[in-house]
């Protein structure tokens, strides 16, 4: 039997008038990379926040390890590593003086804080620059750090709240690759994106997160099959859509056709069949066609089946 | 201890920070030596103040000389005595603004000076003219007996009676040489012409400054009286600025230490510390014991250069500790306070801008009505802020009035634990 790495049951927390996170389980096994896919504002980071023990959830519950992280904090969150998604770094000193610090703070000393500090500047690629200070590092290099600080104390469980957002492909690939050597090493790890590239090359599950609720939850197989393995046809018009839509969904082949601002979306079963009939189809109602792409099923289509809305704004 | 790693981590940053530190300690030291410079008259301007007048009680012990009866000087009274012309000189018009002369014997001007009724006693022993004239094999020796503390005053009159027994000695070589001379030519005077004419020589002296080694010892004893009555002028004021500036800064030290509680939320290393397996309350008190320890090092180094550099006495020592220990509590937890009720860094500017500003003028403004007719009303205007009771503390201190100072600690500690208690509570209460 599996063991459990982090359960969460019923999580439930509002701010105010907003419902951040309502009514969340899910049960993240070890060893494994868990991706909590969604938009802004879907509840990802407040998620983590209660997992962490940041944030008292209004309702629910958390364990780590095994251990229950309202009632026995200490040991919960010595088994954790949370990265954040701001970067949270002392500027004004230098990236080693940053580790020291962190190391000491998830109860490292001696030889072995700085055998770690030395291997975390390995891991993370910034032995070069370990003793500038953080302020003239670049984004990505902060990012590499903010990511490194984590690894200090070798937690079973890492939680990374979109650790790529905003940076350079190479210090991005430089990321992604630490988080399989983790995997590799048995570190579970709970990841939040909204890229689904990133989500279906590291994880092996996914829940997909939307206005508070977790809305999907499987293998990106598993997800895929939601939208029953359909082509998605993206076409851009120069119409009001509102009858040529009515045209495509009595079409033979086409299952499903969505739109938004400017943009239809139609889910067939084979693409090639049935894009002749669907130009005819245009043209009978006067509706120039502007754009095509076609897409393999993939989790933005399975949001967007889901939502009725695309996981990027 | 993380604790302990906290609080070195808010020391080491602080400490790298060129406005901390300005704060810190330059502005305070900068403020004091500018007011040495303009008062101190080095800038070539005529120094404001008038050399304080000195109570000299004088012991003329002098037996005087059994060769020579009187020493005459033309115009003048003869004496017995070089004690007595000693003080006859002394007593010249011409010293009057410097020092009050009178007579007393030893016992007497000792216990004056003892009692700071007098600021120096001057005393001439026995063998005074026998060793001038070199008819003893002792050199001559005058004692001046005076409170360490009161430099300015006995200085001068300490090298007025230098030059002036230089001038008897001078005198002596003098005559030595025109025996000589007159020796020579076959002419031997007598002992009283001899005296008649060093008596004549030393009163035409007066002023050979080059006279070399004098054969006159000075003995100035040290004496563990503290007192600041008479203490410079100068010093006085720059002690009143040192210390103004340093509670003022403290106070700033105490609420930029507190306000990175709010930094650090807001960039987010606060929360990240939160989910690190380190209890809130430690976070908190390492970040305290930080603003601590940063005015603990302030203080010190502020109080040690001003006795250093401007030789600012500043109290007995158990006197200075405890109104230290109490500025060091109360502005630690006094930004503890202050930094509790805000919200943001931004609203914690105008805590910079008027409250701590209007407090530290308000706390320290004895300092600015120093010599003014409404003096007497900043005794207790001040301790209306907490930054009062910490200068009225350290103006007991140097006041040399224990009790006022204990009084005054107790007063800050008593603050400090209250504004301790109501910031810890509600920063806990926030962090939760
Ligand atoms: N401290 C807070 N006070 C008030 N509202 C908050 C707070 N934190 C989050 N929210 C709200 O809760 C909702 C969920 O926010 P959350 O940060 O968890 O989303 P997210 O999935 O992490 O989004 P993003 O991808 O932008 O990071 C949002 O509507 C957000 O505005
Ligand atoms: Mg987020």
């Amino acid at each position: 039997m599996k063991t459990e790495a982090i359960k969460v049951q019923n999580l439930d927390k509002h701010f105010d008038d907003i419902h951040a996170v309502d009514d969340v389980s899910f049960t993240i096994h070890t060893g494994e990379i868990f991706s909590l896919l969604g938009p802004n504002g879907a509840g990802k980071t407040t998620t983590i926040g209660m997992i962490s023990g940041l944030l008292t959830p209004d309702a629910g519950e958390v364990w780590l390890m095994g251990n229950s992280v309202l009632k026995s904090p200490k040991l919960a969150k010595a088994a954790l590593g949370v990265v954040p998604q701001e970067i949270a770094l002392y500027e004004d000193i230098s990236a080693r003086a940053n580790l020291n610090f962190w190391g000491k703070m998830y109860g490292l000393r001696g030889e072995e804080l700085i055998t770690r500090v030395d291997e975390v500047l390995a891991l993370v690629g910034l032995e070069d620059r370990a003793n500038g200070a953080v302020s003239k590092f670049s984004g990505g290099m902060q990012r590499r750090l903010n990511v490194g600080i984590a690894l200090l104390h070798e937690p079973q469980v890492i939680i990374m709240d979109e650790p790529t957002v905003g940076i350079d492909p190479q210090s991005r690939r430089k990321i992604l690759d630490s988080v399989k050597q983790l995997r590799d090493q048995g570190v579970t790890i709970l990841y939040t994106t909204h890229y689904m590239e990133e989500a279906q090359e590291l994880s092996d599950r996914i829940a997909i997160m939307d206005n508070g609720k977790i809305i999907a939850l499987g293998s990106h197989q598993e997800l895929i099959e939601i939208v029953g393995e359909l082509d998605r046809i993206c076409l851009t018009i120069n119409e009001k859509p509102l009858n040529v839509i009515r045209a495509w969904e009595s079409l033979e082949g086409v299952e499903k056709v969505t739109a938004e601002d400017g943009r239809i979306n139609l889910f067939v079963k084979d693409s090639n069949r049935v894009l002749p009939d669907i130009f005819e189809t245009a043209a009978k109602e006067n509706v120039r066609i502007t754009g095509v792409d076609i897409q393999e099923p993939n989790l933005e289509a399975v949001f967007l089946h889901l939502t009725g809305r695309a996981l990027r704004d | 201890m993380k604790i302990i790693a906290i609080a070195i981590k808010d020391l080491w940053r602080a400490f790298r920070s060129f406005f901390a530190l300005a704060f810190m300690f330059g502005v305070p030291i900068l403020m004091t030596a500018m007011f040495a410079f303009l008062f101190g008259g080095i800038g070539g301007n005529e120094p404001e103040f008038t050399i304080p007048r000195t109570d000299v009680v004088i012991v003329n012990q002098d037996e005087g000389s059994l060769l020579v009866p009187n020493f005459e000087v033309e115009g003048k009274n003869s004496f017995s005595t070089m004690g007595e012309m000693l003080v006859d000189t002394l007593q010249q018009e011409t010293f009057e603004d410097l020092m009050t002369l009178t007579t007393a014997n030893e016992a007497d001007a000792r216990l004056a000076v003892d009692n700071q009724q007098a600021g120096m006693a001057l005393i001439i022993p026995a063998e005074f003219t026998n060793a001038l004239i070199g008819q003893s094999n002792q050199p001559a020796e005058i004692e001046f007996y005076q409170d360490p503390e009161l430099s300015l005053g006995p200085q001068i009159i300490q090298s007025i009676v230098m030059s002036v027994v230089d001038g008897f000695s001078s005198g002596i070589l003098t005559l030595d040489t025109v025996t000589t001379v007159l020796e020579d030519q076959g002419v031997i005077l007598n002992q009283v012409e001899n005296m008649t004419l060093l008596s004549n020589l030393t009163a035409g002296s007066d002023s050979q400054q080059d006279a070399g080694d004098t054969n006159l010892n000075i003995i100035t004893p040290t004496i563990n009286t503290a007192g600041s009555e008479q203490a410079n002028p100068l010093q006085t004021i720059l002690r009143s600025i040192m210390a103004g500036m340093m509670i003022f800064y403290a106070f700033f030290t105490g609420t930029s230490a507190a306000q990175t509680i709010l930094q650090e939320q807001e960039n987010g290393t606060l929360a990240r510390l939160f989910m690190t397996p380190t209890p809130t309350t430690t976070i908190l008190n390492g970040k305290f014991l930080a603003g601590f320890l940063m005015i603990i090092v302030q203080v010190i180094v502020l109080l040690g250069f001003a006795n250093l550099v401007f030789g600012i006495y500043w109290g007995p020592l158990i006197s200075l500790l405890m109104a230290s220990i109490g500025l060091v509590a109360l502005a630690t937890s006094f930004g503890i306070f202050v930094m509790s009720l805000v919200k943001s860094t931004k609203q914690a500017g105008i805590i910079f801008g008027a409250v701590l500003t209007f407090t530290g003028m308000l706390g320290i403004s004895s300092v600015f009505v120093m010599g003014t007719p409404i003096e007497k009303a900043f005794n207790y205007i001040p301790l209306l802020v907490p930054q009062g009771w910490a200068m009225n503390a350290f103006e007991a201190s140097w006041n040399d009035n224990g009790v006022q100072t204990l009084l005054h600690t107790g007063g800050m500690l008593v603050l400090a634990i209250l504004f301790f208690a109501i910031g810890n509570a509600r920063f806990k209460k926030r962090f939760n």
